[in-house]
């Protein structure tokens, strides 16, 4: 279809001609796109909530990151600190028994407007009939985003894609 | 952001690719049955995973998909005429020089060759089996001795006064058709004048815990055919309210359900690297569609989309700016401008250009079912090609999911909670709200 063909339209719903949307979705114009990256940084922190999570978030830590602090285990006097400038923080679980950081970590990040996500490993195996442990209970009130998984490759993913 | 080589290995599914043998494991919709409707219709061009095909029902009612090109000259089959005469066995026969193919691409006849010759025995196109399945033409293109059983995805087994399939092109790449249907957090955005005012979503109770909570938070769970998205709001005090989209590998997404609507979903089907069919169903699970349900889905509502008439193409695509009403974005008629919740989507998934360049995006924590996606379904190629391993989503079993949109304690777990709400059960009513 041409624009000479396009429906009679008002005034106000005429394209601009230059960038109309069948020309501008081209694989050729989106080489045109401004190849500079637009400015982004995330702060992130890395919380392990147990025993287990700790070895997972030390292991992390050896890999090469931007702006991002691991924290093994949960101290709670230096949360302050820690969650300073910070506008990400990821809290992992492998059990149940790190209720008490997850409380104490989410109430202080959303007192400052700081975005949550939560990940369970389960290094068990998941699947619709397991994925409720009680380590997602734990997380669920203070994880935006709560991600239940057996690989832990799928935690260096998220760090990466959200640029930590 | 998704480094370079990842991106190109998850939108190409051409024949030797790694996410085209991925795709070659499972059944996938090649065209609406209304497309073929009775014995003798006209053969239909159909471009999948990069294939071009023909697709025919010959006289005596039998379906066939085979290569688009004659054998001889490579004329295309299109021209070709689906003989009907009861002398004449069934088939297709190329305009150009006679010969005529049956609908699993056996050559049954050269007229060129003497009337004994027994050449045309030893000529015979590439075939695919196709099947229908409610109301979708199904076809299998991978290895015939790995064909797994036929789809058991409830909106195309149930009796066919209870559903309605429609199809349109999107002329982008098949994933970031898919991965709309897998991220939940823009509906309150783009779509919310849809749910006040589309006649198959309007007048839910979870509408309205969908407009008062902007900011919902996220659970994504693996399932065996492949993922859970669980989204959960506020409701009333000390409840969520919770809407679960199944994701069942590698291409099919359900939307959760709004009142006692039709509850709908997709099918997202390369046609080659930088176009997709997106197959749209509608159905109930325990009662027939009425007839003013099916006519709005005729006109374009719901997630179903008005035609330039006698295609397959969206009334609104990117030749006419998708009839962007900058009045009515004004008005806040609709968040971006464009009318109908199916062109809002791909008006905005056709603009990020025929691929993405998903080096360049950035997401965030609440994208996670995007990016535990995009892993499992390079994980399965890798597998499959590395280890033979059979992916998700292949075994029928697993397409027996339903979403589910329900109000829970604050404290219940939606997986364990809804178990039963997120499996196909004949007979039963969809949990929704």
């Amino acid at each position: 279809m041409t624009l000479t063909s396009r429906p009679s339209l008002p005034e106000t719903r005429q394209p601009t001609l230059l960038h109309r949307c069948a020309w501008a979705a081209t694989a050729q114009e989106a080489a045109y796109r401004i190849d500079k990256p637009p400015a982004y940084v995330r702060t992130s922190r890395v919380f392990g909530l147990d025993p287990g999570a700790a070895g997972v978030v030390h292991d992390l830590a050896g890999l090469p990151w931007h702006d991002t602090r691991f924290l093994p285990t949960f101290e709670p006097g230096r949360l302050d600190d820690e969650l300073r400038d910070a506008d990400f923080a990821l809290m992992i679980a492998t059990a149940d028994d790190g209720a008490a950081a997850a409380s104490a970590i989410g109430r202080a990040c959303w007192q400052r407007g700081i975005t949550t996500a939560g990940i369970v490993l389960d290094l068990g195996g998941v699947g619709p009939h397991r994925a409720a442990t009680e380590a997602v209970a734990a997380l669920r009130p203070h994880a935006r985003v709560l991600l239940v998984t057996g690989d832990r490759q799928d935690i260096v993913e998220i760090l990466a894609e959200v640029g930590a | 952001m998704l480094k370079q080589e990842i991106n190109e290995l998850l939108t190409r599914t051409g024949p030797g690719t790694e996410m085209g043998d991925l795709f070659r494991q499972y059944w996938i919709p090649a065209l609406l049955a209304e497309e073929l409707p009775e014995p003798g219709s006209p053969p239909v061009r159909v471009k999948l995973l990069s294939e071009r095909l023909i697709a025919f029902r010959d006289s005596a009612g039998n379906y066939g998909l085979i290569d688009e090109f004659c054998a001889h000259r490579g004329v295309s089959l299109w021209f070709g005429n689906n003989e009907q005469s009861p002398d004449e066995a069934p088939g297709l026969r190329c305009a150009y020089h006679g010969w005529k193919y049956d609908t699993t691409g056996q050559c049954i006849e050269v007229p060129s060759e003497p009337d004994n010759s027994t050449f045309c025995r030893k000529v015979k196109l590439t075939s695919y089996p196709l099947v229908k399945v409610g109301d979708i033409l199904w076809t299998y293109l991978g290895d015939p001795d790995k064909q797994p059983g036929l789809p058991e995805y409830e909106f195309c087994t149930v009796p066919a006064e209870q559903t309605y399939t429609s199809k349109r092109w999107q002329e982008c790449n098949w994933l970031q058709a898919l991965e709309g249907g897998i991220d939940s957090s823009h509906v309150s955005w783009l779509h919310n004048s849809g749910l006040k005012n589309d006649p198959l979503f309007k007048g839910s109770k979870g509408n309205e815990y969908n407009l008062k909570d902007m900011r919902p938070f996220f659970e994504v769970v693996e399932s065996d055919g492949g993922l859970l998205v669980g989204v959960r709001r506020n409701a009333e005090q000390g409840r969520y309210y919770w809407r679960i989209t199944p994701w069942v590998m590698p291409a099919f997404t359900m939307i959760p359900p709004r009142a006692d609507h039709p509850v709908h979903g997709h099918f997202w089907v390369p046609i080659d690297d930088e176009n997709c069919w997106v197959f749209t169903f509608d159905y109930l699970p325990v009662r027939a569609l009425t007839e003013a349900e099916r006519q709005a889905m005729r006109d374009g509502h719901g997630v179903h989309n008005e035609y330039v008439p006698g295609t397959y193409r969206p009334l609104q695509n990117k030749d006419n700016d998708y009839l962007m009403d900058r009045d009515a974005q004004r008005r806040g008629d609709t968040f971006s401008g464009v009318k109908g919740i199916a062109m809002q989507d791909a008006s905005l998934q056709e603009s990020m250009g025929p691929i993405v360049d998903r080096s360049k995006e950035r997401l965030v924590s609440a994208d996670s079912g995007i990016i535990k996606a995009r892993r499992k379904l390079v994980t399965a190629a890798v597998e499959l090609r590395e280890k033979g391993i059979t992916p998700p989503g292949v075994d029928p079993a697993h397409h027996r999911v339903r979403s589910v949109a329900t109000v829970l304690p604050e404290d219940a777990p939606f997986v364990e909670a809804c178990r039963d709400d997120l499996i196909a059960t004949p007979g039963v009513r969809q949990t929704t709200v």
